[in-house]
């Protein structure tokens, strides 16, 4: 089995995910929220990015700006999502800065209560049932991008998840059903891949910990490709979540996908021993 | 040049670049490169048929038949898998009642319509059947070390104008079809795509080889129909099942 395998088997199969705790979160540095890395660590992680970004770059990621296909992984494990503006200095500071409506707090809380008391509430891909977006950019699984004349497809490693994006259409036909992964329609602005999204189910959640969205949620994504300062080639997700009814304002997060051309996007059935099925609307690890 | 002469050279001056003119609009929709709404797809296969596009089974099989059209050849231990099985589905214990990754071949005879997305380096089977999707690549080598997986570990091939998947290291969780028709971890299929002259249709064949529960390696056929457009349906399966 090659490494990879090993490292996305270790994150563990389905939604056992749910219960671990968080990795590292940061590419530079030391975890968040606890304090700032010292000299011997940030030396660590300098050699580390810098040896990633040779090993990911074997098979060299495409040269023109609007080429994404292939693979990408994001880096890590981040449960959640947190504005890019004003940005917290610790994880669990987010909730003070996100702009969620009296009902969006109050649903936060209970979700954040009850998986304290060992008893996390389900969504969606707990149940193996599509991740929803912008569920699914948060994924710590590798992804595959296509492209088809005039449509983007998203494979996702995770329970084989599959997004379309539509570039020959400016807004979801009429008509269109909710789904748990919505109609996506994009466009390019220069080198940005737009992405507009909606027409959901109210079925799935904004990320894994505790963020909730209902039947109004639309979802822009601006994806680029950019050389970080290691010389390894990243997407940027700038995602921002609107919905009225569970927050305030629009507001914004960022998924960075470094290119992965030393892995290809294996086999993962979500259905078959599923350890964390939900049992009344909970779920516990067994 | 002669008045006359002159009046040729324009004429057949003329006539070319109403040639050109013609074949131009030809020509440009055969060498621009496809873009996915403006990006170039780079990797789009050269020089050999391209299968991308949406396509679906002519005439799904429950049971899947020989090409002679008569039963596949089960050994003795094939036949009595296959009685389990059917047993088993009469009790609503078909693997595909869990929603389990139905496997191949059965996945190319659903009802259900499938992407082939075919580039340079790797060709990509995505079933609209419970959002499943294969990724094989060329260059990959088969593994008899691998684990076993649901749909089996793949490689691609051209011979001539015929693209070739070869897979192996199947789990054995999986039917061959919708009847119960049993295979082993031995399993090794071998399936072959010519694309007919007119682009709209896929002479299919699957060969089916595995020791223990066939005497012989046997072959299954189908068609592929095109359909237009490329997205599917969005088809969760879990969603019509309680678990």
């Amino acid at each position: 089995m090659k490494t990879e395998n090993w490292a996305k088997l270790a994150m563990g199969a389905c939604a056992v995910a749910l219960l671990a705790a968080p990795l590292a979160l940061a590419q530079e540095g030391g975890p968040p929220g606890r304090g700032p890395p010292t000299p011997q660590q940030q030396a660590a992680a300098e050699k580390r990015n810098a040896d990633q970004a040779k090993e990911w770059n074997a098979i060299p990621a495409p040269s023109d700006p609007r080429d994404f296909e292939g693979v990408w992984w994001t880096r890590g494990y981040d449960r959640t999502f947190r504005p890019v503006t004003n940005p917290p200095e610790r994880p669990d500071q987010a909730a003070a800065l996100l702009p969620l409506t009296p009902l969006e707090a109050a649903s936060r809380q209970h979700h954040l209560d009850m998986e304290k008391a060992g008893t996390p509430i389900v969504d969606a891909s707990t149940d193996c049932y599509p991740h929803g977006v912008p569920r699914i950019m948060a994924s710590p699984y590798p992804i595959q991008i296509d492209y088809l004349p005039n449509e983007i497809v998203i494979l996702h490693e995770v329970a084989h998840n599959v997004r379309y994006i539509h570039m020959d259409q400016k807004q979801a036909p009429k008509d269109t059903p909710l789904t748990y992964m919505g109609y996506s329609v994009g466009r390019w602005e220069g080198n940005t891949l737009v992405i507009d999204t909606d027409h959901f189910n109210d079925k799935t959640q904004i990320d894994e910990e505790s963020l909730s969205h209902g039947l109004k949620l639309k979802v822009h994504e601006e994806i680029t490709k950019f050389t970080n300062k290691y010389g390894g080639v990243e997407l940027r997700d700038m995602i921002t979540i609107s919905d009225p009814d569970h927050y305030t304002h629009p507001w914004t997060a960022e998924r960075l996908y470094p290119w992965r051309g030393d892995i290809h996007v294996s086999e993962y059935t979500c259905e078959e021993n599923n350890r964390n099925k939900s049992v009344n609307g909970v779920t516990v690890a067994k | 040049m002669t008045r006359s002469s002159l009046m040729n050279t324009l004429a057949l001056t003329a006539a070319a670049v109403g040639l050109a003119l013609a074949a131009a609009p030809a020509l440009a929709a055969d060498t621009a490169p496809a873009t996915a709404g403006g990006a170039v797809i780079h990797d789009a296969p050269k020089g050999v048929p391209n299968f991308t596009g949406k396509w679906i089974n002519a005439t799904p099989e429950a049971a899947l038949k020989t090409t002679a059209g008569g039963a596949p050849p089960l050994t003795a231990k094939g036949k009595e898998a296959f009685a389990a099985h059917k047993a088993e589905k009469a009790a609503g214990k078909d693997p595909d009642s869990n929603c389990f990754m139905q496997g191949e071949p059965r996945l190319l005879f659903t009802k259900y319509p499938f992407l082939i997305m075919q580039y340079g380096k790797h060709v990509d089977f995505l079933h609209q059947a419970n959002h499943t999707f294969r990724i094989t690549y060329f260059d990959d080598k088969l593994d008899p070390d691998a684990d076993p997986i649901w749909l089996g570990h793949t490689t691609a091939k051209w011979q001539g104008k015929t693209l070739v998947i070869d897979a192996g290291n199947y789990n054995a969780e999986t039917w061959l079809d919708y009847a119960g028709l049993p295979h082993g971890e031995k399993l090794a299929t071998e399936e072959r795509y010519t694309l007919s002259a007119d682009g709209k249709t896929i002479n299919g064949a699957v060969k089916i080889t595995d020791p223990e529960y066939y005497s012989t390696p046997w072959t299954a056929a189908f068609t592929l129909k095109k359909e237009p457009g490329y997205s599917l349906e969005q088809y969760a399966c879990m969603a019509d099942h309680h678990m």
